[in-house]
């Protein structure tokens, strides 16, 4: 693996943190959300700063922007400066005027940071309106100008679209230019591709670096995924709970963390080397789905107009006990099959075969016997349990749908609760008393409760933390393994999908481009598609876990 | 972009329908005769003949119906039990002061209460917040009738700067139509402006939380400028849903301040029919003031496309 | 199965309302609020013991007399004691209120928990509630009034009528968003019947946002029925209510202003009482607003 090795020593210093102390107000009385960070970031360096959720990354940049939320969080200790200007010493109205011009900003829901009532172009214009005196002419000229520098395309057309209309990737791009057009002396990015699909994750990478090395900027990154601080970084910093753990050159603090926490994360990184092959399927299919096809909607009162074909012709089979991984980027029909294995929708044509009964077009009473045998673990931990029942209430409704006594079913649940790690208190307790971690658990045993055939299982580790995540992994396959319980594992991480997957499917706008046994699809993909969302992964040559290159095999 | 407004313009028929069916049905369903439920306890068989003779109470129902929506069709509102008029006739000549009334309210109301709400979503939880929303809770609670006489003990009888009541046409002169139609307007946009500064202040704090609002602030723009250009156009279409829906509010204030300003309106004209049970005008005005609340709501679902450019389709 | 949930999903929101803490967490004005709207209760509810005179009994000797040591607000156009009747008067006020708001909350929960989760009811429902929604609620609640006579249920029914769209589409649009959380889907996964989801998973969502609708239209009902009676088409005359009494002050409203005036204050501190209240419920009940004050 090639790491950035420039040396920063003789480069001006463009952004010194020194001490930086955020805190609540004071009447909150708790401990400061920010506790004396220490960051120097000097002209054309990237500095990436990690960390997973709630350690105080984002506030960091707020607080550099002079954006911390009105009467939330206050500075209370420490400076930061911008090449000789204190900048919380600056009064709001140049603070204002440094914004954009000296320091720019990037977020991470491309979705959501732009203005959608407003043109891209005039939004990428309003910053020059708002710090030039530029004549409307040569304001045009540089927004055309930037937004080529981008690498936009047809950019006349963009230039007046509003951002609906627009890629998630083009949208990114748009905020890129608007960040850039002043050549600003540092650009902050907030997770800039965390809502990205890899392939355009790597587009906007590359980006970013090709700017940086054109205007000489000093970029500040922030990211919880190590991958791509391994692609980007010149120097790392590891924050934890608003402390800064440690930092280093990228290839030191990759090669010998010196810290037990940069350590755990490191370690926590799920590797992209497939999982030694299990013993072959011993037991018979227990889940067969057959040219599946789901069209939605389509009709249309004046115009007929087309459905979205959300899957077509999909076919596979998965035995007893084994993984099987459906991987596919956002829009590759992934989830859709998923909703129709769980039969929360009705496939347009096709069979689904649960242990010998197709269900595929069952209705409502007459799929009730089968749904015990499927079983389902959402995405978002926060919004799968009933925030109004207690956790007992929720892991009994199953079993006690199918005529076991609340009584057994309680004591079932506790013993649920230690196998997956939770004391036995937590059944009288409402879900918004456990973390994200936690309540993916109770999700799961919920599930288990039912002793299904099969468990889908619906990015179920997307929203956690890293360290969380290998956690749940773990969970999930040593209940495969007492249990011999079949899992269907829908996730657009392929690092995920190497750790627990038997098997892969590879989904591409609804079509199945490859499937296999996991170590031949990720170590040696045939389709192109499969290849470039390798290629994609950031850091695939590094093994994080033990710190070292990967061992080609 | 044009199949949605044809879609909205047809959307408003069979909701019309349903409003006319409603109307017919609620004098036939009532218990009792519905010729003596109008002519009252005293009324003399001949009466309740007339009666049933001008309302076509006689026909089978269905006929009845068929009849009254043809003539509906026909632009026919059926004719008075008092004064034998037209029902057309009559809200044409009652019609102009009531619009020209509203359309004053409107205006009022829209230009004090958006600018009360945004500036009370900027400065979320200081004084000036809790001054509007107290304005606000204060504007829904007291009733209509009760603001116009205080505003007339006030303004008229006490200060003596404005008429107690009464109406001047417009066309008589702008200055003479204010000063008489200062106070009944006032009175009207009381609750609007509650409604509309209320729904621009939910609308703005919701707006200025999300991304984009602080990619604007991380641009450097002028705070002004994000207020207006990004924040408020972006909170527009919840506020003109308010202002759509708080009509109904309008046509209910109307009937109460028309009364008390003594203005000629169709206001004055519901409540004379409701005084002497003038069925088929009272019915016609439900009609025609609800055909006026979904007019004006079709106009505010199109106007939507000019303010949020993802509602094309 | 109830006996394994500690309190009744559907009373936790209702309870949380009510618990000793959040009461504490009151600011002034809700508190100030709270202690008005109860005194205006009780001193109506004890009202025939509270009041000097009979409010009906007539004397035409002492018409329109000024506050005195008998008359402490004076007396009407038919010499009747005007504290005695603004006391009565609120009675029949807030029971028209109270009634149209139970009943139209109750109705409206019906049929909008229909409308939210039987997709082939939906579309009718919801054309009917715009249709109803079309027509003027003042207009509607006064041709109902003609219709059926001038007595308490027909008022209340003709104010509860109007306000039945807004409770159906406030619950239609819950269910709707709810059906969709993740933890629903997880239901019908777990083979939970239909009931049971809209009993159980659903309805509990419906709460917390009825009893703030339910807060708005009793407040709402109150000020209908004062303008019913203003324009004549209220209670019957003999009946005092608060609108009653100022329809009767309309004429006199130069000579005697109180006539209006002191109805319309204790109609006006009652409404604003309930409003100021229902907005602090819908504060600590909106788990957005919440979050935002964090």
């Amino acid at each position: 693996m090639l790491f950035k090795t420039r040396n920063f020593d003789d480069a001006k210093t463009v952004l010194t943190v020194q001490d930086l102390t955020v805190s609540l107000p004071p009447a909150a009385k708790a401990p400061p959300v920010l506790n004396r960070i220490n960051l120097t970031i000097r002209a054309g360096e990237t500095v990436c700063l990690v960390g997973e959720s709630g350690s105080g990354k984002s506030v960091t940049s707020l607080a550099i922007m002079g954006l911390l939320p009105k009467d939330a969080l206050f500075v209370t200790g420490g400076r930061i400066t911008l090449s000789d200007t204190d900048l919380l010493a600056q009064p709001a109205s140049a603070m204002q005027d440094i914004r954009a011009r000296r320091v720019a900003m990037i977020f991470q829901e491309p979705m959501t940071a732009l203005n959608p009532v407003m043109r891209v172009g005039d939004q990428i214009e309003e910053v020059l309106e708002s710090h030039t005196s530029l004549s409307a002419d040569e304001r045009r000229k540089r927004v055309i100008d930037i937004m080529e520098q981008v690498h936009l395309p047809d950019v006349e057309r963009i230039h007046r679209s509003y951002p609906h209309q627009l890629s998630g990737g083009q949208r990114q791009r748009i905020m890129i230019a608007m960040a850039l057009v002043l050549e600003p002396e540092l650009l902050i990015a907030d997770e800039p591709t965390t809502a990205l699909d890899v392939t355009t994750q790597q587009q906007i990478l590359s980006l970013i670096a090709e700017l940086q090395e054109k205007h000489g900027t000093a970029v500040l990154f922030i990211t919880h995924d190590m991958g791509v601080v391994a692609e980007i970084a010149d120097t790392v910093y590891v924050m934890k709970s608003g402390d800064l753990v440690e930092h280093a050159p990228i290839e030191t603090l990759l090669r010998a963390p010196k810290q037990d926490y940069t350590q755990k994360l490191l370690r926590a990184v799920p590797s992209l080397i497939p999982r030694a092959a299990r013993a072959a399927p011993g037991g018979d299919p227990v889940l067969k789905v057959d040219n599946l096809d789901m069209i939605y909607g389509g009709g249309g009162f004046f115009v007929k107009r087309p459905g979205t074909h959300a899957a077509k012709d999909v076919t596979f089979t998965v035995a007893r006990g084994r993984t099987l991984g459906i991987v596919g980027e956002s829009g590759s029909g992934k989830s859709t099959v998923a909703r129709c294995i769980m039969r929360l929708i009705a496939p347009t044509a096709g069979s689904i075969r649960l242990r010998d009964t197709d269900i595929a077009h069952l209705n409502r009473a007459q799929l009730k016997p089968h749904r015990q045998h499927l079983q389902v673990v959402f995405q978002d931990p926060f919004r799968s349990l009933n925030p109004r029942w207690t956790v007992g209430r929720s892991l009994i409704e199953g079993p006690v749908n199918y005529g076991t006594s609340p009584r057994d079913a309680m004591a079932r649940a506790a013993e649920l609760m230690e196998i997956v790690g939770l004391p036995r208190d937590s059944l009288d307790r409402y879900p918004h008393q456990f973390s994200g971690g936690q309540r993916q658990r109770i999700a799961i045993a919920r599930a288990v409760m039912m002793q299904p055939d099969v468990l889908v299982a619906d990015e179920a580790v997307s929203a956690l933390d890293v360290s969380v995540q290998a956690q749940v992994l773990d969970l999930l396959n040593d209940l495969q393994e007492k249990l011999g319980i079949t899992i269907v594992f829908i996730t657009h991480d392929l690092r995920v999908a190497a750790q627990i997957c038997d098997d892969v499917l590879v989904m591409q706008r609804g079509v199945v481009v490859e499937q296999g046994p996991a170590a031949a699809v990720l170590a040696n993909p045939q389709h192109d598609y499969t290849k470039s969302l390798i290629e994609a992964a950031p850091g695939r040559a590094w093994d994080f876990a033990n710190f070292r290159e990967l061992a080609t095999a | 972009m044009l199949g949605y407004i044809i879609r909205r313009i047809l959307a408003i028929f069979p909701v019309m329908l349903i409003v006319a069916i409603f109307v017919f049905l609620l004098l036939r369903l009532t218990p009792g005769d519905p010729a003596a439920i109008i002519a009252g306890d005293m009324a003399t068989p001949e009466q309740l003949e007339r009666i049933r003779e001008a309302m076509g109470l006689n026909q089978p129902i269905h006929t009845q119906f068929i009849t009254w929506m043809g003539r509906l069709l026909q632009g026919d509102l059926g004719t008075s039990l008092i004064s034998g008029t037209p029902v057309t006739t009559m809200v044409g000549q009652r019609i102009f002061p009531t619009i020209n009334l509203a359309l004053l309210t409107i205006a009022i109301a829209v230009a004090i209460a958006v600018p009360m709400g945004v500036l009370a979503a900027w400065r979320h939880r200081s004084w000036v917040d809790y001054a509007v929303m107290s304005f606000s809770v204060l504007g829904f609670s007291v009733p209509v009738f009760v603001i116009g006489y205080i505003f007339i003990l006030v303004f008229s009888i006490v200060l003596g700067w404005l008429p107690v009541q009464g109406y001047a046409a417009p066309a008589d002169g702008f200055g003479e139509f204010l000063y008489r139609a200062i106070l009944p307007a006032l009175t009207l946009a009381t609750i609007y402006i509650a409604l509309i500064a209320r729904m621009t202040r939910a609308s703005m704090l919701e707006v200025l939380g999300e991304d984009y609002i602080r990619t604007a602030r991380a641009k450097g723009v002028k705070e002004s400028r994000v207020l207006f250009r990004h924040a408020l156009r972006n909170a527009a279409v919840p506020i003109l849903t308010v202002i759509g829906t708080g009509f109904a509010l309008l046509i209910s204030g109307v009937v109460v301040t028309e009364s008390v300003f003594n203005i000629p309106g169709i206001g004055r004209l519901t409540v004379d029919a409701i005084l002497a049970r003038d069925y088929p005008v009272i019915q016609a005005m439900i009609l025609i003031t609800s055909a006026t609340y979904v007019v004006v709501n079709l106009i505010i679902d199109i106007s939507y496309t000019v303010f949020d450019p993802r509602i094309r389709y | 199965m109830s006996h394994y949930a500690p309190p009744s999903s559907a009373m936790q929101s209702v309870l949380r309302l009510f618990s000793i803490p959040s009461l504490a967490k009151l600011g002034t004005g809700p508190l100030i609020a709270a202690a008005v709207l109860t005194m205006i209760v009780i001193v109506t509810l004890i009202s025939p013991w509270l009041a000097p005179f009979d409010p009906l009994e007539m004397n035409p000797m002492n018409r329109l007399q000024g506050p005195s040591d008998t008359n402490m607000l004076g007396t009407d156009p038919f010499g009747r004691d005007i504290y005695s009747r603004v006391l009565i008067g609120g009675r029949v006020s807030l029971l028209i209120g109270i009634g149209a708001a139970v009943v139209s909350v109750f109705i409206g929960l019906i049929i909008g928990l229909i409308a939210g989760f039987f997709r082939l009811a939906d579309t009718l429902i919801m054309r009917v509630m715009d249709s109803l929604m079309a027509i003027p609620s003042i207009l509607l609640a006064i041709a109902l009034v003609a219709l059926n006579g001038p007595s308490i249920t027909s008022v209340i029914m003709a104010i509860t009528i109007p306000e039945i769209p807004r409770v159906v589409r406030l619950v239609r649009s819950v269910v709707l968003t709810a059906r969709e959380e993740p933890y629903v889907e997880a239901a019908i996964a777990l083979g939970s019947s239909m009931p049971k989801i809209l009993f159980q998973h659903l309805m509990p969502n419906t709460m917390a946002p009825l009893i703030v609708q339910g807060t708005y239209i009793l407040a709402s009902a109150i000020l209908t029925e004062a303008i019913l009676s203003f324009l004549g088409a209220g209670v019957s005359t003999e009946i005092p209510t608060w609108g009653n009494i100022m329809a009767e002050g309309r004429q006199y409203f130069r000579i005697k202003p109180e006539l209006i005036l002191w109805p319309g204050l204790m109609l006006s501190l009652c409404i604003l009482s309930i409003n100021l209240l229902g907005d602090t419920a819908r504060d600590m009940l909106d788990p957005r607003l919440k979050k935002r004050g964090e």
